[in-house]
């Protein structure tokens, strides 16, 4: 046994132990630190920094100073900021790979506060122009009000009707060489000729015998076959080339309107419709909601793996979760008292806002709320705040059935004192609330990949300030000199659809007031408009609809030509039908 | 690499106990197919320690096992599903699961499980044979290379050098 056995090992053995234990103690703060940054920053897909974190054993915890989340989409700005976060873990489940965090406190916390650096990273980029590209196809657009050009319309626009005349005249011309060819190919004068002789021969076979008169019989009704069967070919091609030709007129007159409908076109493409007059909160406030919404769908996405497991296969009695490459995959077996991997109980936040101090509960954090059987709710909400009355904002996350999540999100803003808050970013028509307040109310129901929201918000003792080059025309100051006269409106958005696919509708008594008092003039601007475009279109289109009109007038011959084949073949077969035999007798044909 | 060599024929010829060297190898395959960061791990480096094995063949053991693991990861990784899934063991691996020291050992990971199961299954054969092929290497080969032109060639090179400086 004594051969076998060395007793110092265990004195080298315990040395070991107490060499990595106290490694691991010297360096767990610094590894601590980078996991929380590596892991935010993949979630985030911008810079998260710690200046410090700290892990104690007893209790087992971590806090956490300074931790700063950077805006992806402005990297010079933190979404998120907070002073100190400290919890204790659960030891015991810890050692069951389970991260069960009791209470989280966060105190001075920030939003939107500005970076000394910036936290993009490469990744970022392109998470930035998916967001604009896809709120670029979403903005409404609010129409230019500089008073065109009509010379430079016609210079950027493509014209349909030119286009539509143009290749209808190419059309024409390729038909009529097209019967010509057909003329061609029917029987004609050589023909006529032919039939002229065979009718001669034929008179010539009258002053002969019985048996001469017999043969003549046979003659002539061979000869009117032929004959009518010419007529039959070039009646049916007069026929045909009638149905072409009364489809190519219908086609020539519509040809002939289509610049009436470029007119349209373009009138409502340079001019305010009363439509877009009627809805002008929509092209003013819409780019940036669009913005906005876009921002808010794009962090739901991001923060959607610490709701729900985005990989989960179940296989009978047990799950595989988590295929990493050269890691293995994890195999999940039924749980006694099941828990899930990950999950903070209760967040207690201090959050420090513009508006004042807020202070919030988050409840039941976790991606695996189908364990816990519990939604992640949340809750701010503060009173007599330094610029507003009271905020409340709370919401449900529903995910307890992976398959059809439900989110509920409730925000309730009273006496919230505005301070140059940019209305509209519009480049035509730039808006910005000096001052005021507002009273919001925001209800967001998201249900399967399908949001539902509605946004009131009522505006009152509000300065607005409209910022035109003076470049961008009669509308722009007019819409401009209407806004400044307006201290109380109210908005009203509805958003509806899928998350990637939604539609969004503003309603504001803003419309009503802008489009009294820019209305008339308006109008009056589109009537003149109108005119300007109907006579530069008209002279354009002038020469290629008279070389249409041309075209179609040389289609004409080729009926000419058919009809009077038909009438010189007609007069023939009547030349036969008179045919006697002697005696008086009218031959059969 | 020309060190390891060196070490590992020193070990060959050393007057070391098959049996320990054997083990050591044993033991080392084990530490280096499974992932070091296992609980079982810390069985078999004190096993390497209070036992008397001879811990040169344990080191050199496990960088070796350890460099053939990555290319053995795939066939850890299926036999470890493979095992993990079985239905006839599905109440055993649940009952592991509920247990704090088996969650602690990462059982139910598919590599560890796979290369954990792979080690124990060949580790008294490979013992076995090793223990044999060093009493054969001793027996009929040690003499003929010691007295090979290789061998000699070899005693005028780097390796040569190494291997005294080893001594």
């Amino acid at each position: 046994m004594k051969k076998w056995l060395r007793w110092q090992g265990l004195v080298v053995f315990f040395c070991i132990a107490v060499f990595l234990s106290i490694l691991w103690f010297v360096l767990v703060d610094f590894f601590a630190e980078r996991m929380i940054e590596k892991f935010g920053t993949d979630i985030v897909g911008a810079k998260v920094e710690l200046d410090n974190a700290d892990v104690t054993l007893f209790p087992l915890g971590l806090e956490l100073k300074r931790l700063q989340v950077t805006n992806p989409d402005e990297p010079m700005t933190n979404i998120f900021e907070a002073e100190k976060i400290n919890f204790s873990i659960d030891g015991f489940n810890l050692l069951r790979r389970k991260i069960i965090i009791d209470k989280m406190s966060v105190a001075e916390a920030k939003i939107g506060t500005s970076r000394k650096t910036s936290g993009a990273i490469s990744r970022k980029k392109r998470t930035e122009s998916t967001i604009q590209d896809k709120a670029k196809g979403k903005k409404p657009a609010l129409p230019s009000f500089k008073t065109p050009d009509v010379n430079m319309i016609l210079q950027k626009e493509r014209l349909q009707s030119i286009e539509l005349i143009n290749s209808l005249t190419t059309e024409m011309d390729a038909e009529k060489r097209k019967w010509q060819l057909t003329v061609k190919d029917l029987p004609g004068k050589e023909k006529i000729a032919e039939y002229q002789k065979r009718i001669e021969a034929l008179k010539k076979a009258d002053k002969g015998g019985l048996s001469s008169i017999l043969e003549g019989v046979g003659n002539g009704g061979a000869l009117k076959k032929d004959i009518e069967h010419d007529i039959k070919q070039i009646y049916s091609a007069r026929k045909e080339f009638k149905q072409e030709l009364a489809s190519l007129k219908k086609r020539m007159d519509e040809a002939i309107k289509a610049p009436g409908r470029d007119i349209r076109r373009l009138k409502n493409k340079y001019t305010l419709s009363p439509q877009g007059l009627g809805n002008i909160s929509h092209y003013l406030v819409g780019p940036k909601m669009v913005k906005k919404v876009e921002q808010a769908i794009s962090w739901y996405y991001r923060l959607k793996p610490v709701l729900e497991r985005t990989v989960r296969d179940k296989e009978d009695g047990h799950k595989v979760v988590k295929p990493v490459r050269g890691k293995g995959v994890n195999a999940v077996y039924k749980e006694r008292a099941p828990l899930p991997d990950f999950l903070i109980r209760l967040i207690d936040v201090s959050l420090n806002l513009k508006a004042g101090d807020l202070s919030g509960k988050i409840k039941n954090v976790t991606p695996d709320q189908d364990i816990l059987g519990l939604p992640t709710t949340f809750v701010f909400s503060g009173d007599k705040l330094r610029n507003a009355k009271s905020i409340r904002i709370n919401g449900n996350l529903n995910h307890i059935d992976p398959l059809s999540p439900a989110d509920t999100i409730k925000a309730r803003l009273k006496g919230y004192r505005l301070s140059n808050i940019n209305l509209s970013d519009q480049e035509t028509l730039p808006v910005t609330i000096k001052d005021g307040f507002a009273d919001l109310k925001l209800n967001t129901v998201l249900k399967g990949g399908d949001i539902f929201a509605d946004i009131t918000a009522s505006l009152k003792s509000c300065r607005l300030i409209t910022k035109t080059s003076g470049s961008e025309g009669f509308v722009a100051e007019e819409i401009a000199s209407a806004l400044s006269e307006i201290s109380d409106f109210n908005l009203k958005a509805d958003i509806t659809g899928r998350l990637d696919d939604y539609k969004i509708h503003i309603k504001s008594n803003l419309d009503n007031v802008l489009k009294n008092a820019v209305g008339k003039t308006v109008k009056k601007y589109t009537v003149n408009l109108e005119k300007q475009l109907s006579s530069a279109i008209n002279e354009k289109v002038k020469g290629p609809t008279g070389d249409l009109q041309e075209s179609y007038i040389n289609l004409m011959p080729v009926g000419d030509e058919l009809s009077g084949r038909l009438t010189l073949f007609k007069g023939l077969l009547g030349g036969i039908g008179t045919t006697k035999v002697p005696g008086g007798i009218k031959l059969p044909f | 690499m020309l060190e390891m060599i060196a070490k590992l024929l020193k070990i060959l010829n050393s007057e070391a106990d098959p049996n320990q060297i054997g083990l050591a190898f044993g033991f080392s395959m084990i530490a280096g197919f499974t992932p070091i960061l296992s609980l079982h791990n810390i069985l078999i480096l004190l096993l390497a320690l209070i036992l008397r094995i001879n811990l040169s063949a344990f080191i050199l053991g496990f960088l070796f096992f350890s460099g053939l693991a990555y290319l053995l990861d795939p066939f850890f990784n299926s036999l470890g599903i493979l095992v993990l899934t079985a239905g006839l063991f599905e109440g055993l691996w649940t009952l592991f699961y509920n247990s704090t020291l088996w969650r602690l050992e990462n059982f139910n990971n598919s590599i560890v499980m796979g290369s954990l199961l792979f080690s124990i299954i060949i580790f008294v054969p490979f013992v076995i044979i090793v223990n044999k092929l060093i009493i054969k290497y001793r027996e009929n080969i040690l003499e003929w290379v010691r007295k090979s032109r290789i061998m000699q060639a070899l005693k005028a090179s780097k390796l040569y050098n190494l291997y005294m400086a080893a001594q």
